[in-house]
This record gives C-alpha cells, structure tokens and sequence, in this order.
C-alpha cells in the first residue's frame, strides 16, 4: 500500500501520540507507523506515568538518584533544558486531561526515613527542596505526624518529607490512548503493524520514502519517536548524530486492590532515594498498589523483560518495609520496564533535527516521559515552524475527546442510562474490575484489534483473576466483532495467538 | 431508583452453581417464598459445567459427568418456584442496618435492578490464581492457562489452544487438566510437582501418567518461562541436586492454588478470612452480617462440588428455621484459626454448644481443613492457649484437599473463649 504524507511520525508511545495529538491542530497530514497491532508496546505500557513540575519533591527524587553519574555534580539546576519540559509538560497536563477526558490523581507522595542512613537521604533532598523554593509544598513530618497520616506506614519511621502539589499520576494507557483517540479524530492516519524496515532519502533529503512490511510511506518530513528503537530507527536514514540508546530495566509488582485500603491519605509513599537506587509503593489511579524498587539494571536486549524471582523477592520486601500489612497471596502481577536513556548526556532529551538529515527530527525522550509529553510536542511543532513549515490551524479541529465510560464508576443512575441506551452495558464480562461488554465493544469501535488493546482500554482482565474467568470470552467477542477466527486473535500481534486452532481446523 | 419501587425477595442467591442451586432447592420446599437466584453465566450449573466425570455422588447420589450435573442442576429447580436470572452480574451488596433488609444491586442486558432482600446466600465459587501471582519468573508470552480457562475453552468453547502442554501441580485439579487436554487432542509434555510427594492419591496419579505416558517431575519447580511471543520451553529446577532442564512446550497449564472469587464483596463489611481469604462464616455459615450466608466454594477454594452443593443446602436449612423468627441471625461462636502450611479452617466459627449435632458427620460439610501440600507421617493439633485440645496422627495429609475435622472430638472444655482455637501441624 502506498501513503503520501507531509509528516511521517515512527512511534505510538506517549512521545509519537503526542505530537500526532499536537499536529493535528495544523493543515498538514501526519500518519503515525507503530510497529505492534496496537498503540504503545514499550516503556509506555510500562511507565509510572508520574507528571510532575520541575520545582517538585518528586523531581528532587529523581535528582538523587541521578547522582550516581557524578557524586560531586550540582543537582538542581533550574535552567536545564530538562527542567523546562518537565515545568511546560507539568502546567500542560491538567487543561489537556479535561479536554481528552483523562482520569488522574494529584499525587501525594510521602518520603519516610526509617534508619539513621536514610535520615541523611532524607535531609539531602529536604536542602534540594529547599533550594527549588518549594518550602511551602513540602513539609517536614516528625513519626507522630507520620503515622497520623498514615498509620500502616512502618511503625520504625524517623522522619518524613510530604508533599502534594505540583504533581499527578494517570494509568498510563488512559493518556496515550486519549491522545490517540484525539489525533485520530482530527484526521492523523495511524497505521499498525508497520515496523519501518527501509527508509530511502530522496531529493537530497527532501523526501523520504520508508518502508514496512506492508506499506511504502512517502513523507517530507519524519519524526523519530521509536522509543526503545530511536537509534535503530535513526541509522536507517543515517539520521544518528552523537548518540546511542542505553537501556535500564527493573521489575514492578502489582498488588491486590484490597490493599488499597491501607493507604489513607497519600497515594505514594517512598524510602529516600540513594544514588542509584530508589524503592517505592504507589496507589494507581485505578486502585491497584504497586511496589517498585531496586536499581536500574543495564541491558542490551531489548526486549529482555522477563520478570526474576530474586527481583519479586526484592520488590515484596522492600514494599513491606514501606507499608506492610500484604503478603506473597496478595501479588495479582509482575512486569518489568525497560527505559531507554540517550548517551550524549543522560539527563537530557534529544529533540532536533539530524545534522546528516535536515529533514529527519530525532525526539529521543528519557524518564519522566509523561511529563515531558505535552512540551515536547509543543516544541515539534515549533522546530517545524523553524523548518519553514507553515502550520495554520484547521478550521475544524476538535480539542475534545471523550474516554470509553467506565461503567464501574459510575453512579446508579447513570449506569442505569448507560443500560438503557445500549444493553450491553448490562452484560458484565470482567466481573473483577467490572467490565461491561459495552465497553469492550467500544473499545473496539475504537480501534482495538488485541487482547491487550481490550485490556488497556477497559482494564478486562487486569483484575484479580487475571484473565481466569474474561480471558476466552474476551478473545470470543474479538473474533466476533472483527469477524475473524479466535485463531487469529493474538494478545500483542502476529505469533501471539492464544488459542493455535479452531474447533474447526 | 427512579420510581419504580425495589423488590422484595425473602432469599437472594448469588451464584449458580452446586451450592446456590442447591440451596434454590432446599427453599422451594417451602411455599410462598420469594427467592431470587442470580447467575453470570448464560446457563447455571457452575464449574461442573466445563469438567469431567465422578460428579453428583454425595449429593444426587449418582454418577454424572460435569455436564450432565450442570444440566440436570438447571433442569430440576427450573422445576421450582425459584425465579432465575442469567447473565446477570452482583455489582454490590449493601447490608441493612440491624433488623433491615439488605440490598443487592444487581447488572443485566435488561437494566440495572435493586432487590431488597431478608436473606442473602453467597456462593460465587472460587477461581484458581494465575502464573503471576504465583510469582513464577520468566518471559510473558501467550499459552500460559488455568485449569479453570483451558477449560473453559476447550469443553465450552470446543478450540484447541495449542499443541503440547507442562502441567504443573498434581492436585486432582491437575488430573481433570490432563483428561481436558486429552480430549482436545494435546500431547502432554509432563507435570510438574514442586512436593516430594504427589498431592493426590497415587492411585489416581500414576494410572493416568502410565496410560497418557507423561513423566512426572516430583521435587521439582518452576525456575523460568521462556518465549517472547509464544511458550516455547520451560526451565525447570530439581530440588534435590539443583540440577536444572528445559522441557520443549507451547503450553503451561497450571492448576490448584485456589481462591475465592469474592470481588463483589470488598468494600463491604463482610469480614474476609485473612487464610481463605473468603468470607469467615461461623457453623451456621452465617457471616460477619447478620443474615447474610455464605456457601461452596467462596468459602474454601477449592472443594468437591457435592460437599459445595451440601453446604448450599445445609444454609438453607439454617434459613428454614429462622425464617419465623424476627431476631436476625448473628454469627458467634469461638473462633478458629490456622497455622501455615494449613491454608485455613472453614467455617471458622464453632460453637461448643453444638457439639453433639457434628458427633460422627464424617460425610457431611462439617469442619475442615485444607494444607498447602502433602504431608507424611504428621500431628495435626488444635490449640487454645497453652491447652493441647485435640490432636491426630496422620501417614499422609494430602496437599490441597479436604480434611475433616472431628470438631465433637475436641475438649472444648478446655478452650479459651478469648485465645479462640490454632490448628496446626507438628
């Protein structure tokens, strides 16, 4: 199949949905090629997706652990290319959310000191707070004030810090799907399956034409948001300056949502970050704990994400000595992340045009990804303006979008209306997380074509069973309305097939 | 709700299955009760719906296969008073204040209903847990399943998931699996028991391996999974010698390590078991609630589905006699706890005065305990504070699988009402 495009973007993560969201404001045509059957596969499905403004404890977190590279380097600076993003990507977000209709939480994060040792850590991101001018957000909590606020925290608290401005958390999948949802709305072609293999430069860097196994995509401009992939990606039009992609990776355990309970103000809490190694429980917004520790384990491969004993044992551990009060039974899941940094310099984002190819512009996006999102986009559009591009707005573009309606959370009456109008809200097929066939069927409507694709849009079977009870009917309802055989319905693309043959092979 | 009143039931059962369709049964004996019975599936009948043989014994006092049970389950109380309502979901359970009905809210195609009922039974069943939360390491590809999904698909849906299967566990559960796999036309590539010891009995073990030849690794877990997008190995570790071999599969079938599928009921006051993790009901399987019951299998995961269907009907009977009676019926007793490797004691609540009325049920849902794997040459022993109260030697306690307790054998005499009861192991 052969597209004409002005701007071909190579990436579905929360960078490429982004900027597709932010484009298609403009008269131009963007096609975005995503490699798997359904947006983000990678460090989006796996993120935090922690939003958090420059000036922020959870910032000054970050900043700790960072100083592993350089124990001497000065740690805030406020002028970094990096903290201007977080700062533009922070103030973007909550406008954003209400417009694409994006569930998130203000997060509440609580720092706690239980030994003599991180009492130093503690004090050392209280001087970097302090230094951000952040004094009236985060506040110095002696054990009492701790345990009064929250009283399942290690009973062996010394010290706390706390804070609840100037951050939010989403479910990662809720943003980069409202983005897409709200790109494709406004005319941005999204093609699947379509792993860039080839790209051929023409016209002396003019025009590219990249090809994947199924289409051959004409474009004046590319913009490189592979993620993981963006050196891999870059080499194919030898659109790779100074910089290499490294990789981390470090496992996270979710937990039973009745553990939800025993928070009860915060929705983070956090030891004090060492050099080079953080340890953490959070609340997700849709309810489900999750502990996250250890350190950033470098790796080649870069699908390496298999899960370890020695890290589910790390991770339980550590969550207890946060919070306790759970055990083994109470661990529904485990995944592990992977994060891609760039070489040229760790800290920072590469967002610019290739110096080889002019027209090529490379968005290699490091943590916090989510944050950053919603400016790296904006200054996109920017470099393209800078480019000569003229971008005027579309006479018609819509900023709104609405999510597919969580039936769970909705009121008596209105889960009443929703019946009424279309009674396949009334057929609950997760009973878990109470999912309601009509979502599912939404969720295709919208584009969904995968297990997965079905989970992160309604969270069908992201509950405690674990696709137990949903799971085959789940794949039978894919079948049905895709009008395929359930042998053709994969969890995340071709070979991922759950079930080989049909009755009628 | 709008302005349509709510209904009134006498009794709502939520969960189809051999306990609420047994509990169903005993009700309609009596005239002119109200009695709602509500089911997610499309057709009542539970687990036995997708399994194999050996069912009814107990209860039907007949041989049936799964199927055959779930039909004729479906087929008698249709017969009765009870109104059933498929496809239709508990969203919620609010319970009443004292001496008020309580309400169950209540999801399906034809809208959103609320029931106000005088009784509730729950009996939603369990469900086995998944490869994650048994925290087994590895890659996450397709072909990983439950005994319970595999099923699922293979009997309900007729598909064939994939072409060679590892079992792992060798609970009875584990047996149905390779009869299931069987049948769909999967070979078995061998079960693996991370126990010394089968968690079966041998007798039902070691025919079925002979005859389906499948090697069964005793003494040996799970170290990894591997395939990115598909299963195609898994990496397995021996005890003994820490040795460590891949067997070639497209499939891992895990079966046992049950749990109560009792989602609904979290963010109500029903008090959950922190061993069952069910609800914690006392010898009248009365729960935390006045009123509300609790039956089969959300009780103990996981069962036989006779004993659940006993346990359904014995609730019932409770029911039965308090239904003249305004008192609300509350839960009490001297509470029973269990020791790991004793996964818990159901019901959890025992009143000594009733002692006689369990003297020799054997047979009949009483007391009981379940132990995480197999155990050789042990002591079970109740304990109330320092007082030894009850004690039994055993040459084997299978692993995952009922064991009575004579709980008239106990010298309840000497049990602390405040220590409450530990059963343990020695």
């Amino acid at each position: 199949m052969k597209f004409e495009t002005d701007v071909l973007i190579i990436g579905g993560g929360i960078t490429g949905a982004s900027i597709a969201r932010e484009l298609s404001q403009y008269d131009i045509e963007v096609t975005v090629a995503e490699k798997s059957p359904d947006t983000f596969t990678q460090q989006t499905k796996s993120s935090h997706a922690f939003i958090y403004s420059d000036a922020s404890l959870v910032n000054a977190v970050s900043l700790v652990l960072k100083s592993i590279l350089d124990p001497e380097a000065k740690l805030w600076e406020p002028d970094s290319p990096k903290n201007k993003f977080a700062n533009r990507g922070h103030a973007l977000f909550a406008p954003l959310a209400e417009r694409l209709d994006i569930p998130y939480e203000p997060l509440k994060c609580l720092v706690v000191a239980r030994n003599d040792e991180q009492m130093q850590g503690l004090k050392k991101l209280y001087e970097i707070t302090e230094e951000m001018g952040i004094k009236n957000d985060v506040k110095w909590l002696n054990p009492q004030e701790i345990l009064d606020m929250e009283p399942n925290v290690n009973p062996n608290v010394q010290g706390g810090l706390y804070s609840e401005k100037s951050a939010k958390i989403v479910f990662p999948p809720d943003y980069a799907i409202a983005n897409i949802d709200n790109a494709r709305d406004n005319g941005v072609h999204f093609l699947y399956d379509a792993e860039v293999t080839e790209i051929e430069t023409q016209d002396s860097g003019k025009r590219f034409v990249s090809r994947t196994p199924r289409h051959s995509i004409t474009s004046k401009f590319i913009i490189n948001a592979a993620g993981l992939y963006a050196d891999k990606i870059a080499d194919l039009a030898n659109a790779r300056d100074d910089w290499d992609i490294i990789l981390f990776r470090s496992q996270m355990v979710l937990l039973d949502r009745s553990i939800a309970t025993r928070f009860k103000t915060v929705n983070m809490i956090l030891g004090p970050p060492a050099p080079g190694f953080f340890e953490g429980i959070c609340l997700q917004t849709h309810g489900n704990p999750y502990i996250f520790c250890g350190k950033y384990n470098p790796i080649e491969d870069k699908g390496a994400t298999e899960t370890r004993s020695e890290w589910f044992k790390e991770n339980l551990e550590h969550g207890k000595g946060l919070l306790g009060g759970f055990s083994e039974a109470d661990v529904i899941t485990s995944f592990t992340g992977v994060r891609a940094f760039n070489t040229r310099d760790r800290e920072e984002n590469i967002i610019e045009f290739s110096k080889n190819q002019p027209n090529f512009l490379n968005a290699a996006i490091r943590l916090p990804g989510f944050t950053f999102s919603a400016a790296v986009a904006e200054h996109v559009a920017e470099l393209m303006q800078g480019r000569g591009v003229k971008l005027t707005k579309k006479s018609d573009y819509n900023p709104f979008r609405k999510g597919i309606p969580r039936f769970k959370q909705l009121s008596e009456r209105e889960k009443e209306e929703l019946i009424r109008r279309d009674p396949a809200y009334g057929r609950v097929i997760c009973r878990c997380e109470t999912v309601t066939e009509g979502e599912i069927l939404e969720a295709i409507r919208r584009g969904a074509r995968t297990i997965q694709g079905i989970q992160f849009r309604t969270r069908a079977g992201m509950g405690r069973c674990q696709r137990n009870f949903c799971g085959p009917r789940v794949v039978e309802i894919l079948a049905r309305e895709l009008d395929l055989p359930v042998s053709k319905i994969s969890k995340e693309g071709a070979g991922s097939e759950e079930i080989m043959y049909n009755s009628v092979d | 709700m709008d302005a349509e009143k709510n209904s009134v039931l006498d009794v709502a059962i939520v969960g189809g299955g051999p306990a609420g369709v047994s509990a169903g049964l005993e009700l309609a004996k009596l005239p002119n009760l109200k009695i709602g019975l509500f089911e997610s599936e499309p057709e009542l009948g539970g687990i036995p719906r997708s399994c194999h043989v050996f069912f009814g014994m107990r209860d039907r006092a007949r041989l049936y296969t799964g199927p055959m049970y779930a039909r004729k389950l479906d087929k008698i109380i249709r017969r009765t008073a009870v109104v059933i309502y498929t496809k239709s979901t508990v969203l919620d359970v609010e319970p009443g204040n004292s001496g008020e009905l309580h309400r169950i809210l209540v999801a399906s195609k034809g809208g959103l209903k609320s029931y106000d009922c005088r009784f509730i039974i729950l009996a939603t069943g369990c469900f086995e847990i998944s490869r994650q939360a048994r925290r087994i390491p590895g890659t996450r590809p397709v072909g990983i399943f439950t005994t319970g999904s595999l099923q699922q698909i293979v009997n309900l849906s007729h598909h064939k998931p994939g072409k060679k299967a590892l079992v792992i566990g060798s609970e009875i559960v584990s047996l149905s699996n390779v009869l299931t796999l069987k049948k769909a036309g999967i070979a078995i590539a061998g079960m693996v028991e991370e126990n010394e010891h089968l968690q079966t009995y041998r007798m039902g073990a070691i025919p079925e391996s002979l005859f389906y030849r499948y090697p069964i690794y005793k003494g040996t877990s799970v170290k990894e999974i591997l395939g990115r997008r598909r299963v195609e190995a898994v990496e397995l570790i021996r005890k003994k010698d820490q040795s460590l071999f891949q067997v070639e599969c497209d499939m891992v079938v895990f079966s046992g390590k049950f749990r109560p599928d009792s989602a609904f009921i979290d963010n109500t006051p029903i008090e959950i078991d922190s061993s069952s993790l069910g609800p914690s009901v006392d010898s009248q399987l009365v729960t935390s609630v006045p009123n509300i019951f609790a039956a089969g299998n959300v009780l103990h995961g996981a069962d036989m589905h006779d004993l659940c269907a006993l346990e359904g009907k014995k609730a019932a009977q409770n029911i039965i006699t308090k239904l003249e009676s305004d008192k609300p019926l509350k839960r009490k007793g001297i509470f029973l706890r269990a020791e790991p490797p004793i996964r818990y004691v159901v019901p959890q609540w025992f009143d000594p005065s009733e002692t006689e009325v369990y003297r020799g049920t054997w047979l009949h849902p009483g007391y009981e305990i379940q132990v995480d794997h197999t155990l050789i040459n042990s002591v079970l022993e109740a304990w109330s504070g320092n007082e030894r109260i009850w004690h039994h030697a055993f040459r084997r306690l299978i692993g995952n699988y009922r064991v009575h307790l004579p709980i008239w054998k106990f010298a309840w005499d000497r049990a602390d009402w405040e220590k409450g009861v530990t059963i343990k192991v020695r």
